[in-house]
């Protein structure tokens, strides 16, 4: 079953062409590595498949739903966590679930359940009633990410979600991700740190200004360009490995 | 403009380098904060749009308090005295700017990244910073001291015009090296964690004396008593820093006056020059205790100090919010709305002044006759709609500051999430808003118009009060948008709008009911009538699904 379906999508703002029409599917229960350049167009994306932004051309189906049409049913079925995104950073995590939990109509003490578990698995610890401001970065990111996964999404959007995180964390949010996919989820994870996509990928897609260049398994790409790693192929594929950089000295000229 | 203070500050480099500080990383880093002043200030490097058509319309309005300035000298025969007051309002209204404005930028932690990254030393970054505050300041002052300099120098004289241009400077500099001062020494002597708390409160109150100052003059009946008045060189020209520089322009102008004038002209010497060798002499260390000020947001719960960030019960929040919400998301909206406005310092800073304000109004509007002596006080049927209209004020200035925020982006939640009754956002944020501030003042106004004006007055509190909250719930609407989701500085209309449209409407609603009294029986209809509105909205607000409400007015990509 495909819980993603793109087709033709585009994607413009003011004069400047970010998508320039993708046609997608993704199938459920699979991790899906969404990787590309600065300015590629994958935050674009994610945001139009979370019912964001439907200022956009094209058919856009998550869950069965058309973005355009029925925003809040996909929203219902999606998590979304995106990049070094603000939170209310005066409220204690508690609350901020709390809130986070009632907008998704959770009953307070499925919230109050469900956070209590990812904490423990995120190892986030603080003092009773202790406020966010007073978090670390990392310590953000996990309320972030756990804000996300309240409602037990189908289908989840991470958007560079291992930010600031600790190796151990790290760890620890592969491990979840792992788990999350054998429970039947899917994944649509997009980040620039290229290790962790080769490894918990089941499937990658590679962006390049607004055209999927590369879609398949790491394997079925690389056996295209024989690159040896997702970072050399992700500069192979984007052109960025063509120029020569190696006798590059920026006091040539002095 | 900006190209113009950077070239004026350059003019005294010598000095900055005899000082010990780089003169040309001064002018470089004076230049960038001016540029991003002009591209939005508070939260900067939030919001680049610029805002210079906002900007000439305060520096016009500026210019025309600098020529009501000038009617002062019409007032008061005595020219120091009348300058003396001149430099007072000067004083007071520069005060205030840099203490709303200006605050934040003074604890700008960015500058721990961007400036004390790169080889530069304490003196140069708290040197920059008050030529920064002092631009920002001059550009007031000028607009502010523009008409008075015409007059001095059509109707004066010459020399007394350059000394005028003179003590101008001085008086910013005293103003600035006041405010700044009161600053540096709280960030040396208090603990980090604490600075930020006591800077906000500091805002709250100078901001509430600064409205009540504004509208002291308006008690003023006989105008005429003024124009023999002396204060510079007699014993009350001690009492303010403007008096002081009225003796300082008496002594240049007259050269005698008597051994007070000389005094007070000493004073303002000692306090511009003294002011500044201080504020020098404290920003030793200033990087350091930035720093201290930075960690206070990065601590984990082993390190947290016992006096941290915790979050006290709130019984009262609790207590209300079942009486006035379901729960489901109205509780979680209104223990959201509430949580926030008590523990949101720069909503405090937007709204208790200006609450504080209507009643200073409301006072002073009662018992100015008195005062005045023109009439003998009374207060009649009007005096008591009045006060049972001005509560709408203290529902609607909360209500308007629960869509704003310095934390707006935050606000991607509300679009992110699936919500089926968005209405019930909006309603928890009603019943927090009637709940923190519209119960306990209308508990207040009601007992003292039932005690004052007797018991058979219950139907037009009744109407007071439903009208009050129906125009709440009206003004709730115009003003859509997610919580806490749009900027301070966003001067789009939606910003100050709908606040521009309850001003005109809300006086209808009183005069309405003025008129509804001499109509038999229209009273309790029309208490039927509007509390039947205001229970069927809040039915249909609890119950109706709907599209979430409102737009983000998020700019940017970062979420």
């Amino acid at each position: 079953m495909s819980v993603i379906r793109i087709r033709n999508l585009r994607k413009a703002y003011f004069q400047k062409k970010v998508l320039h029409g993708i046609d997608l599917e993704v199938e459920a229960g699979q991790i899906v590595g969404y990787i590309g350049g600065n300015g590629a167009g994958k935050s674009t994306t994610i945001r139009i498949l979370a019912g964001l932004d439907s200022r956009f051309d094209g058919e856009v189906e998550v869950m069965g739903f058309d973005v355009q049409k029925n925003p809040i049913e996909v929203k219902r079925r999606i998590g979304y966590i995106p990049e070094a995104a603000d939170i209310y950073e005066m409220l204690s995590p508690r609350e901020f679930y709390e809130l986070v939990g009632g907008l998704q109509d959770l009953p307070w003490e499925i919230t109050l359940k469900r956070s209590q578990r990812l904490e423990e698995y995120l190892q986030l610890s603080y003092g009773e009633d202790q406020r966010i401001d007073s978090f670390s970065k990392g310590m953000k990111q996990k309320v972030l990410l756990i804000s996300g996964l309240l409602h037990d999404p189908d289908l989840i959007f991470l958007d560079e979600p291992l930010a600031g995180l600790d190796a151990n964390s790290v760890i620890r949010v592969k491990e979840l991700l792992q788990n999350l996919t054998e429970r039947g989820k899917t994944i649509f994870y997009s980040s620039h740190i290229m290790e962790v996509v080769e490894k918990i990928s089941d499937r990658i897609i590679l962006l390049d200004k607004g055209k999927i260049v590369a879609n398949g398994t790491f394997a079925e790409i690389n056996a295209q360009v024989r690159s040896g790693s997702l970072e050399n192929l992700f500069s192979e594929l984007t052109g960025a490995g063509n120029e020569s950089i190696s006798d590059f000295d920026f006091t040539a000229d002095e | 403009m900006n190209k113009l203070f950077v070239w004026l500050v350059g003019l005294a480099n010598p000095l900055w380098s005899r000082l010990g500080a780089d003169p040309k990383a001064i002018s470089l880093i004076l230049s960038a904060k001016l540029k991003m002043d002009d591209r939005g200030g508070f939260a900067m490097g939030r919001q680049q749009s610029k805002k210079s058509g906002m900007q000439a319309f305060v520096y016009l309005f500026i210019a025309m308090f600098g020529v009501f300035l000038v009617m002062i000298f019409n007032l008061v025969n005595d020219v120091p005295t009348a300058l003396g007051f001149v430099f007072s309002f000067w004083m007071i209204y520069i005060g205030l700017m840099l203490i709303t404005e200006m605050s934040e930028n003074l604890f700008d932690q960015r500058d721990l990244y961007v400036l004390l990254s790169r080889p530069i030393n304490d003196l140069t970054l708290s040197l920059s910073r008050i030529l920064h505050i002092g631009v920002f300041a001059s550009k007031f002052g000028l607009c502010l001291g523009v008409p008075t300099g015409i007059y001095f120098l059509g109707w004066v004289g010459v020399w007394p015009f350059f000394v005028y241009l003179l003590l101008s400077v001085f008086t910013l500099l005293i103003t600035m090296t006041g405010t700044l001062v009161f600053y540096l020494i709280l960030l040396r002597r208090v603990a980090p964690e604490r600075v930020k708390k006591i800077v906000g409160y500091f805002q709250i109150v100078a901001t509430f004396i600064f409205f009540i100052a504004y509208q002291l003059p308006s008690l003023v009946g006989d105008i005429s008593q003024f124009k023999e008045l002396v204060l510079v060189g007699e014993p009350l020209g001690f009492a303010f820093p403007g008096l002081w520089l009225g003796g300082l322009y008496k002594a240049m102008t007259q050269l005698g006056g008597g051994w007070m004038t000389f005094a007070q002209a000493g004073i303002a010497v000692v306090a511009a020059v003294g002011g500044l060798w201080f504020y020098v002499r404290q920003s030793r260390g200033y990087a350091d205790r930035l720093l201290a000020l930075r960690e206070v947001g990065s601590v984990t719960v082993d390190d947290l100090p016992a006096s941290g960030k915790k979050i006290k019960g709130s019984p009262i929040r609790d207590r209300l919010a079942s009486w006035l919400t379901a729960p489901n998301l109205e509780r979680v909206s209104f223990n959201f709305h509430w949580n926030v406005m008590l523990r949101d310092l720069t909503f405090k800073q937007r709204t208790y002044p200006a609450m504080v304000y209507m009643p200073v109004v409301l006072v002073i509007t009662v018992f100015r006759d008195a005062f005045t002596g023109e009439e003998a006080f009374s207060v009649g049927e009007g005096t008591m709609l009045m006060l049972l209209y001005f509560v709408i004020w203290i529902i609607v200035i909360p209500l308007g500051q629960t869509k704003v925020s310095d934390q707006y982006r935050a606000a991607w939640i509300f679009e992110a999430t699936a919500n089926p009754y968005p209405h019930r956002i909006k309603y928890g944020q009603l019943m927090a808003v009637l709940g923190m501030f519209f119960l306990p003042t209308a508990i207040l106004v009601y007992s003292v118009v039932l005690a004052y004006w007797g018991p058979s007055y219950w139907l037009d509190v009744v109407l007071g009060c439903g009208n009050a909250i129906l125009f709440a719930m009206i003004y709730n609407v115009v003003d859509s948008g997610h919580p806490f989701s749009r900027a301070k500085d966003d001067s789009k209309f939606s910003n100050f709008g709908p606040l521009l449209i309850v001003s005109l409407l809300a006086p209808l609603f009183g005069f309405g009911h003025y008129y509804l009294r001499e109509i038999p029986y229209a009273l309790p209809v029309s208490a039927v009538i509007v509390w039947g509105m205001v229970i069927g909205w809040m039915y249909w607000m609890r119950n109706a699904k709907g599209a979430a409400a409102g737009a983000m007015e998020v700019e940017g990509a970062g979420w």
